[in-house]
């Protein structure tokens, strides 16, 4: 392993990075809405964003990877790059993992919260943007953190469709240089630096948002 | 009965179920404005549970309610609103909003909803916690309030979009007793401006001083009704006589 190397395998790091930053926040939009729907008292916004859901979870990354790869330029006559389907893949599929979140950390506000700001005359809407919201969000991190980190790991798996990130570079060197051992080992050290440091991340952001008891 | 004062909160034949459980069993009460009626009765009666109706928090099946003139429909949006824009709520778990400081608690409500500025808005809240007695606690997250503060910030919030009818459920019952006397001086301040209250409590004292009426409630009925005096001292009924040897002693 020279230096020249692990500089590549950073960079491809970095592409990773970008790639999941990119596709967790336009699945924390996406998500959002679902989550609306998926809360929402009309049926059939509630079934439309349950069968999305699962859909979306219910079949393996990689399957998703392919049908997008080959099914773009098929159905949609569109040639993208395998970094575009790799993001596209990413914000779809963990949409709807994060509508499951945001549900269940709007679902564990109590019900006093939305009764005391119905009691105030705020709408539903207004009840959910300044009461439910700000609340749900804060106990949405961790599991949001979560799955940041999952998808960072999992999107390795675009190295399958020809996406240059981190792991596909990783294999490159190794075949260029024949070693195994040391190239996977730095791979596997970058990839826990970037998840490690983004739990730390959402373990500050926590503490931050966290509202404390000045007489403690 | 004077003959100025009009009925401001009229229930008739009130019915409601969960399910197969019959909770309110036609409830017939009329309150006018300026009184202050104490609905007591063991727990299971039905006296949150009414309340709740009374500004559309729970829906019910047979019977009217009148506020103010406006006839309460939990499926009608517009007479929700219009009803719930009279009648203010405390709970007896506060629900005040954790993530709002207490004068944020109070604002939030004349700002979205009546369209108060900030300045306008605040003004009034700094009055209300006045009031309320808790007017060093502007700034403080209700995680850093006593019970006792919290009550008092959560009528203050209420108070901040000029209700003329206050509903009270339990609002002494979650806290520690050295607190109840603090939030009960606050709503008996609240009596003596003229507020028309209902309240949900056990506080016998309470309804002993500033009650023109209290209903006994029992298994979805009102048992027995009439003055503290007629009631406390004078039960007629036997399930009432038993209640109230259970709380006085």
């Amino acid at each position: 392993m020279t230096p020249m190397y692990v500089l590549l395998l950073l960079k491809g790091a970095v592409v990773s990075l970008k790639v999941c930053t990119l596709g967790i926040i336009l699945g924390c939009v996406l998500g959002f809405f679902i989550s609306l729907m998926r809360i929402s008292k009309m049926k059939i916004l509630n079934m439309l964003s349950l069968i999305y859901i699962e859909l979306f979870r219910d079949s393996p990354l990689l399957i998703q990877l392919f049908l997008f790869y080959y099914g773009l330029p098929i159905f949609f006559n569109l040639q993208v790059s395998a970094q575009v389907v790799v993001t596209i893949v990413i914000t779809l599929n963990s949409s709807a993992y994060i509508a499951e979140i945001f549900k269940s950390a709007i679902g564990g506000i109590m019900k006093g919260q939305w009764e005391a700001s119905y009691s105030l005359g705020l709408s539903h809407l207004k009840s959910l943007r300044y009461v439910i919201l700000p609340q749900a969000f804060r106990i949405a991190i961790p599991p949001l953190i979560s799955e940041f980190v999952g998808k960072l790991k999992a999107s390795s798996l675009g190295s399958v469709v020809g996406f240059v990130e981190i792991t596909r570079l990783a294999a490159m060197i190794r075949s260029i240089t024949y070693s195994a051992f040391d190239v996977l080992g730095v791979t596997a050290a970058i990839y826990f630096v970037m998840c490690y440091g983004l739990s730390r991340l959402g373990s500050y952001l926590e503490k931050r948002l966290e509202i404390k008891d000045v007489n403690k | 009965m004077d003959m100025k004062s009009e009925a401001m909160i009229i229930i008739q034949c009130l019915q409601k179920w969960y399910g197969d459980l019959h909770v309110l069993k036609g409830i017939d009460v009329s309150i006018n404005k300026g009184e202050v009626v104490v609905i007591c009765g063991v727990s299971g009666s039905g006296k949150s549970t009414l309340i709740r109706c009374i500004n559309g928090l729970e829906t019910f099946q047979k019977g009217t309610i009148t506020i103010d003139g406006i006839s309460l429909d939990t499926n009608n949006r517009k007479s929700v609103r219009e009803v719930r824009k009279r009648v203010g709520i405390v709970f007896q778990n506060f629900n005040l909003f954790p993530h709002l400081t207490a004068i944020e608690n109070i604002t939030l409500a004349p700002r979205q909803v009546k369209g108060l500025s900030k300045v306008e808005a605040e003004q009034r809240a700094i009055e209300l916690l006045n009031q309320m007695g808790v007017s060093d606690k502007t700034k403080s997250y209700p995680i850093s309030l006593s019970g006792g503060q919290k009550q008092r910030v959560a009528i203050a919030r209420s108070l901040a979009m000029d209700p003329m009818i206050m509903l009270f459920d339990e609002p002494t019952s979650a806290l520690d007793p050295e607190m109840i006397k603090e939030v009960l001086d606050a709503m008996i301040s609240l009596t003596q401006k003229g507020m028309t209250m209902i309240v949900v409590t056990h506080e016998m004292g309470f309804a002993k001083s500033v009650a023109n009426k209290v209903i006994f409630l029992d298994e979805g009925v009102i048992l027995e009704e009439g003055t503290p005096q007629e009631l406390f001292l004078n039960p007629k009924q036997e399930r009432t006589k038993e209640f109230l040897r259970h709380i006085l002693t």
